[in-house]
């Protein structure tokens, strides 16, 4: 039974190390490979600060907050472990900052210790009137991605730096099943207008002495183009971009001094900050992420794609509800081949 | 007199923060900073900086409030300037952990801290031997970095700093009007007091990154305090012990009990020891004093024994100490203008 994943983004990766480890004591004949043209550290993902944090707002979509809360119950499982520092996994605590009230986000009781922010708190914060404040968790894609790949590496899976053409191309190969988690590049695979690029822009900073993340909000503007500063472990990353429809990986200058006005007014230390880099991205943004089964008849055979993409800004907060998702109906595809004889349980 | 003259003896953040204030409240006042050891090497130095007041037994509550609220708030807005940076202020949230239920839930300062709680159920996972917890925000005083900045905005007021031990304040006498005493330990000697004892610490000075809270344990001798570059952990109470060599076992104890409450600190790097003696008393001594001897009056001013608490109330007592100093410059001024009818 092959199995190919295309794309070794966090949800390619998380997907396929999700797979293994549900499935291949159970069907020993299990093969994975992963399809790239990009490995870490030049996937979206890489460019990525890391915080665990869904948007303000689900749009009612209940899945996507459950899949969030598993992934944040899962990596809040591995912090104190030994595997932490090498997963880039750490506890991060810091401020959402509005204009006026807002309802409290679906994640309010995720998160560890959320509440208000009390005046004294808002007076850090000229402009800003009402607040947030809660611990939540780190997970930084240069460090999470190698980790990944090393697991998946002593687990047999093989990779290949490869630009997928088209699903049949590895269809025609013997591939059994195909795990589509191309991101931004999904539509080159099967034509998907609802994806679209959430294009965003971000400076890297040297300020260790910034140990708190600050979110602000421009409700008028809309999510991540209002300014963010996200202390990482070795960097500090500003942004506050989000371009809908713009292709451009290319930095921006008038992006770049947007950034460092608006941070530099956030936090006036950051003006003492030494710049060490710069990155633009394309979050894959979709009206909901695209997760579901797609059954494809070349000639006499049935191949079966699992679409795992569209996860906008919020693919690390969301990779291990969508991996375990993806798994589960990986899990129905072998049902149905008669591969297994009753249904998988979930691994402990 | 025009230009009085001020020796404030002791560089440490007490000695540096209190000769600011005199510029800042006698700014025709002459200062000079006089002391033996200079950041990088003294007490204030070693201790992480923590705002997390210590409670002096025998001072009153409302004092000890009142320093604290004051320096809380001086540190605050520098801490949201452009000069955050350099003087090494910065803003840190963590846990306040207990084993048992404190009998104080509430501590005096936990309404000048920011966003001061009990932490929840979820919270306390986190720390599987204790079953009580406080979260709350607070800044912290890096040094050298804080020390190098007050050092630096004394020489822009025109102070003087001399490198010199000062083995009795009578040596002084002939140079300056006023002598304010910031010599922390060095007090037991210098002014003989023997309600000063030290209580000795050590501390772990580790590369830890991605530690971006504080932790620590209600019983005040298990800590986890990240600074700009390094974490400092923590710690030991020794009451009584004069040695400021580092303890190799004692090291080891400290590391294996933050690891218990922080395990990915096993993969901390690049060890430092050192150790201070905390100059401990019942009660911070700031006063007033006129010395004697042979007829010849000299103005003192105290400012020490804060032992455990030095930078939680460094900017209120150096402010309670300015004052003083001008209390005694006026009475200078008042009796030598009595002197001249």
């Amino acid at each position: 039974m092959r199995v190919a994943i295309i794309g070794a983004g966090v949800i390619g990766l998380s997907s396929a190390l999700c797979i293994h480890e549900q499935f291949h004591s159970l069907l020993p004949s299990l093969e994975l490979e992963v399809y790239a043209d990009h490995f870490t550290p030049h996937t979206t993902s890489d460019g990525a600060a890391g915080l665990w944090q869904p948007y303000l707002s689900d749009h009612g979509n209940l899945q996507e907050t459950l899949w969030n809360k598993e992934t944040f119950d899962h990596l809040l499982r591995h912090l104190h472990t030994p595997a932490a520092k090498e997963m880039g996994l750490f506890l991060i605590s810091g401020y959402n900052l509005f204009t006026e009230p807002v309802p409290d986000p679906s994640w309010k009781n995720i998160v560890l210790g959320f509440r208000n922010l009390t005046p004294k708190e808002l007076e850090l914060f000229p402009g800003y009137s009402y607040g947030w404040f809660n611990t939540a968790l780190m997970l930084e894609g240069r460090s999470y991605l190698p980790w990944l790949t090393n697991r998946l590496t002593q687990r047999g899976v093989k990779f290949f730096h490869k630009k997928v053409e088209s699903f049949q191309e590895l269809f025609s190969q013997g591939v059994d099943v195909v795990l589509n988690c191309s991101g931004m590049r999904a539509g080159d695979l099967q034509p998907d207008p609802e994806l679209q690029p959430g294009r965003g822009q971000v400076i890297k900073v040297l300020a260790p002495w910034v140990k708190h993340f600050i979110i602000t909000h421009n409700l008028k503007s809309g999510i991540y183009n209002s300014p963010y500063i996200i202390p990482g472990s070795e960097f500090t990353v500003l942004g506050g971009i989000y371009q809908h429809g713009n292709w451009s990986e290319e930095n921006s200058a008038k992006d770049h001094k947007s950034i460092w006005d608006s941070c530099c007014r956030l936090l006036p230390a950051l003006q003492k900050a030494k710049i060490i880099g710069e990155w633009s991205g394309l979050r894959p943004a979709r009206p909901s992420v695209r997760l579901e089964r797609e059954s494809i008849r070349l000639g006499n055979l049935q191949a079966e794609v699992i679409h795992n993409y569209g996860h906008g800004g919020f693919g690390i907060t969301i990779h291990w509800g969508c991996a375990m998702a993806a798994a589960r109906l990986f899990g129905s595809i072998l049902q149905e081949k008669r591969q297994l004889s009753s249904p998988p349980g979930p691994r402990l | 007199m025009a230009s009085p003259r001020v020796a404030v003896v002791g560089a440490g953040v007490i000695g540096l923060s209190t000769a600011l204030c005199i510029t800042e409240t006698c700014p025709s006042c002459s200062v000079t900073v006089l002391s033996d050891q200079f950041s990088p090497s003294t007490t204030s130095d070693v201790a992480a900086g923590m705002l997390i007041p210590h409670t002096y037994p025998d001072t009153p509550i409302h004092r000890q409030k009142q320093w604290f609220k004051e320096t809380f708030t001086y540190l605050l807005a520098i801490s949201n300037s452009a000069e955050a940076a350099e003087a090494g202020i910065h803003l840190v949230s963590g846990w306040q952990v207990f084993k048992s239920t404190p009998k104080e839930e509430l501590p005096f300062w936990s309404d000048v801290v920011l966003g001061f709680r009990p932490m929840s159920e979820a919270e306390l996972q986190k720390f599987p031997q204790h079953r009580f917890g406080q979260a709350f925000t607070t800044l912290k005083c890096d040094c050298p970095p804080y020390l190098l900045w007050l050092e630096k905005r004394l020489k822009a007021a025109g102070t003087r700093m001399c490198s010199r031990k000062v083995a009795n304040l009578w040596e002084l006498h002939s140079e300056y009007d006023v002598v304010v005493n910031c010599t922390g330990m060095g007090a037991h000697e210098l002014v003989g007091d023997k309600q000063l004892f030290p209580v000795r610490g050590q501390v772990l000075k580790v590369h830890a990154p991605w530690v971006k809270h504080f932790i620590r344990d209600g019983d005040g001798l298990t800590y986890i305090y990240p600074g700009i570059h390094r974490v400092t952990l923590g710690g030991t109470r020794e009451k009584g012990s004069w040695s400021l060599s580092p303890d190799p076992g004692t090291t080891r104890d400290i590391f294996d009990r933050c690891c218990s409450l922080e395990p990915s600190l096993q993969g901390a790097q690049d060890i430092e020891v050192k150790v201070g003696l905390r100059p401990s008393r019942q009660c911070v001594r700031v006063q007033r004093e006129v010395l004697s001897q042979g007829g010849v009056k000299l103005s003192v001013v105290h400012n020490y024994g804060h032992g455990a608490g030095g930078f939680s109330v460094h900017r209120g007592t150096a402010n309670e100490a300015a004052h003083l100093v001008a209390e005694c410059i006026s009475a200078l001024q008042g009796s030598s203008s009595r002197a001249k009818l």
